[in-house]
């Protein structure tokens, strides 16, 4: 039998949060939890900084770590190897057991603890006893107490003992426990941007819910089975949420044969901005995210954002407004939505393209332009056709 | 749901799957093997064999099954060239992409590849073709009738004259959509290869069969094995699947062609009607395909209405999904290449069936049309 091994993941920022603390390692254990599924996880204890977390019989645990390293707020997940509280067993299976993760380093040392202060050893003989050990069975490390490449650590606990390397270790994303700062509705769209940018609010501990606008027959089923699998992808690191699906071929017809061609996308985006601001006033969200990057369009010039932001009172939070779109692709490739992202399809954006968009529109001529539709009628008439369906992750 | 998407894929006859599912569960043998098993297996093979000569009007021995059109025109294309008889290979620029993928190899290898350009009605004049032919060609490959627009090209002119000048060349023919829909006789057809796909006729995917003529040995396969089908297409015979394309042939029916070219007639009258269509197509063409333009609607627009009223079109073919416009439409001039639609019909389809769809792409266009 090998031996046994848990999880010992460190999180970051939220011990910064003084009294809420408790409340947001809540948060993470919950999420934690959430997305290893019900039954992957037997125990799960915070202590001093540290979640650990006590696999259910049989799971893999590389398979588990990479699984919770994608919940915001972990900085790192560390696997260790557990044994009885003996120090013969603890140096002779415990460096049997580090020895892989020290393989290609050259420097380490050891640091012990112990919570049990009734263990025969203090933590500077356990130090000094466990890197004798280490010299002894990997030939090729040396002691740098001050800059080593890796901390074997043991940790003498009330019932076993830990023993572990830094190196063994899976990075997390950092970032704040999902639900900890709010809820927000993110306008996704089947492009590169918008998921990225649900997934930076995600990371700054957003839930999101998440709006999209089809224009069936000018976008396709595939186009929308496109959003559904981004949305899925998303879903992995925001957990379950709510996708609202809203149909818009008539308000798109509608602002095309009424309004001034100049202004179509502008009336259109300010049309989306109100339904989604009455989507997300429903579903309680403080804010509105959008995946807009200052001047990558004509209808994200900082004219344009203002005129789309004066359709709503809500906060609009654009997370890629300063980014290239090499960053954001960067972004997307990390986090799995580029490949879907740009699958040939139409998207209900780019349906009618005014050849001569306005790059500098003025609101008062927006809002003239907009006077040629009954944008109240059009915007609860979308809202009131909207479905939604519930997102899982995949 | 009305399906006219047919040279994409046909619906499997209710007599092939049948044949196909008793095949698959009881006749699993390797037709090689020399056990009973085996013999079993051999003799269904060799029993479709003889059907598909039959139709084909050739002998049992020139018939080469392979898993359909893309493998017939590739082992044709790749194998048929050679450059010991010349380096030139005349084609058209409206061939199916298994022969012009398999043409930018060649030109790869040292050839010299001629691609004839298309009239304005998508057709292939046989005289320009002819006269790119020389007596450095090895090969000429011209489609029997073009996926896209339904062209017939006159293969039997075209094949007689070529190897007048150039006696040593291989005449091939993809003949996947005109197959079982008009005649492809080889011996009138007068070529040394022919591709036929099977599921474009009522048979499963995965099955077809490549014809070569009797005395041309120097077919030099691309595929590499156990030198099943005489080498020409190594890999174990897919026996259910040629069990039934054996069965779609016997269903074959060309007098329905009349029938069908009267629905196609109605059907391009009925869009010409609207006053916002553009035929995309000549005289010759097969009953079977009609490629149309609507002014104002995008195919991809039209194509998803239809499919929202349980109309199954398509925008160019089907294999060329995500790629941007038709290299046919393209290589014919049409002006509304980006509003192609193409209606493609079976012997399934019915004359009620013509006409919901001549109402609903009315409706699509009254409201959608810009």
């Amino acid at each position: 039998m090998g031996v046994k091994e848990i999880l010992l993941v460190k999180y970051g920022e939220i011990i910064l949060k003084g009294l809420n603390r408790s409340k947001f390692e809540n948060m993470l254990e919950s999420n934690i939890k959430r997305t290893a599924g019900a039954d992957a996880i037997k125990e799960m204890k915070a202590s001093q900084a540290i979640i650990y977390i006590i696999p259910a019989e049989g799971v893999d645990i590389d398979a588990l770590a990479k699984k919770i390293s994608k919940v915001f707020g972990i900085l790192s997940i560390i696997k260790a190897g557990v044994f009885p509280k003996d120090m013969d067993v603890i140096l002779s299976e415990g460096v049997e057991y580090v020895a892989p993760f020290l393989k290609d380093l050259k420097t380490f040392k050891v640091e012990a603890k112990r919570s049990d202060k009734k263990f025969p050893y203090n933590s500077p003989e356990i130090s000094r006893l466990m890197g004798g050990e280490v010299l002894a069975k990997c030939h090729h490390l040396k002691v740098n107490v001050n800059e080593p490449d890796t901390v074997v650590r043991v940790e003498i606990r009330d019932n076993e003992a830990y023993v572990f390397a830094d190196s063994a270790v899976t990075k997390g994303l950092g970032g704040m426990p999902v639900r900890s700062n709010g809820r927000a509705t993110l306008l996704i769209s089947g492009g590169i941007d918008s998921p990225v940018a649900g997934w930076m609010m995600a990371k700054r501990g957003v839930e999101i819910e998440a709006v999209h606008f089809c224009s069936p027959p000018y976008t396709s089923e595939l186009a929308k089975e496109k959003v559904i699998s981004l949305a899925k992808i998303l879903a992995q690191y925001t957990g379950g949420y709510t996708l609202y699906i809203v149909p818009f071929t008539e308000q798109q017809l509608a602002i095309r044969d009424n309004c001034p061609e100049e202004h179509l996308t502008l009336v259109m985006r300010r049309m989306m901005m109100k339904v989604a601001e009455k989507i997300a006033q429903r579903n309680k969200s403080q804010a509105l995210i959008t995946g807009e990057s200052l001047g990558q369009v004509a209808s994200q010039t900082i004219e344009a954002l203002g005129v789309t932001t004066d359709a709503v009172n809500m906060n609009i939070l654009r997370p890629l407004i300063g980014m290239d779109k090499e960053e954001i692709i960067t972004i997307a490739r990390k986090i799995g939505t580029f490949e879907t992202s740009i699958l040939p399809y139409e998207d209900c954006c780019t349906v009618f393209v005014p050849k001569h968009p306005t790059t500098r529109p003025k609101i008062e001529s927006v809002l003239k332009s907009e006077g040629k539709i009954d944008m109240e009628y059009w915007v609860n008439k979308a809202v009131e056709e909207t479905e939604w369906m519930r997102i899982e992750a995949e | 749901m009305i399906y006219l998407d047919n040279s994409a894929t046909t619906m499997p006859a209710k007599e092939v799957r049948e044949a196909f599912c008793n095949v698959c569960g009881e006749v699993f043998g390797n037709p090689s093997s020399t056990h009973r098993v085996g013999r079993e297996a051999a003799a269904i093979v060799a029993a479709a064999r003889k059907k598909a000569a039959e139709y084909l009007g050739c002998t049992a021995e020139e018939i080469y099954f392979t898993s359909g059109g893309t493998e017939s025109d590739n082992i044709a294309v790749l194998g048929g060239a050679n450059l010991k008889r010349g380096r030139r290979v005349v084609t058209t620029a409206i061939e199916h992409p298994a022969v012009l993928r398999a043409m930018e190899a060649l030109e790869e290898k040292g050839f010299e590849v001629i691609k004839i350009m298309p009239e304005k009605d998508g057709s292939i004049d046989a005289e320009k073709v002819i006269e790119s032919v020389n007596d450095e060609t090895s090969l000429v490959s011209v489609m029997h009738v073009n996926n896209e627009t339904g062209a017939v090209s006159d293969i039997a002119n075209i094949a007689s004259e070529a190897k007048k000048r150039a006696p040593r060349a291989l005449i091939h023919t993809d003949a996947v959509q005109s197959f079982g829909h008009i005649e492809t006789n080889v011996k009138k057809l007068n070529v040394d290869l022919m591709s036929v796909s099977g599921h474009k006729i009522h048979s499963v995917k995965g099955s077809g069969l490549l014809f070569v003529r009797k005395g041309v040995n120097n077919l030099k396969s691309p595929i590499y094995g156990g030198g099943q089908e005489k080498g020409i297409r190594s890999g174990t015979e897919n026996t259910a699947a040629i069990h039934a394309l054996g069965k779609a042939i016997e269903l074959i029916d060309l007098s329905d062609a009349a029938r069908v070219a009267k629905l196609r007639e109605r059907l391009l009258a009925g869009l010409m009607e609207t006053g916002n269509a553009v035929y995309n197509g000549g005289e010759n063409s097969s009953p079977y395909i009609l490629n149309v333009s609507f002014m104002g609607v995008r195919s991809e627009v039209m194509l998803n209405a239809l499919d929202a009223k349980g109309i199954m079109v398509s925008s160019a073919s089907a294999c060329a999904r995500g790629k941007g416009t038709s290299h046919v439409l393209k290589a014919m001039g049409a002006k509304y290449a980006d509003n192609a639609i193409r209606f493609s019909m079976s012997r399934y389809t019915t004359g009620e069936e013509i006409e919901e769809t001549i109402k609903s792409v009315c409706e699509v266009l009254k409201l959608y049309r810009r």
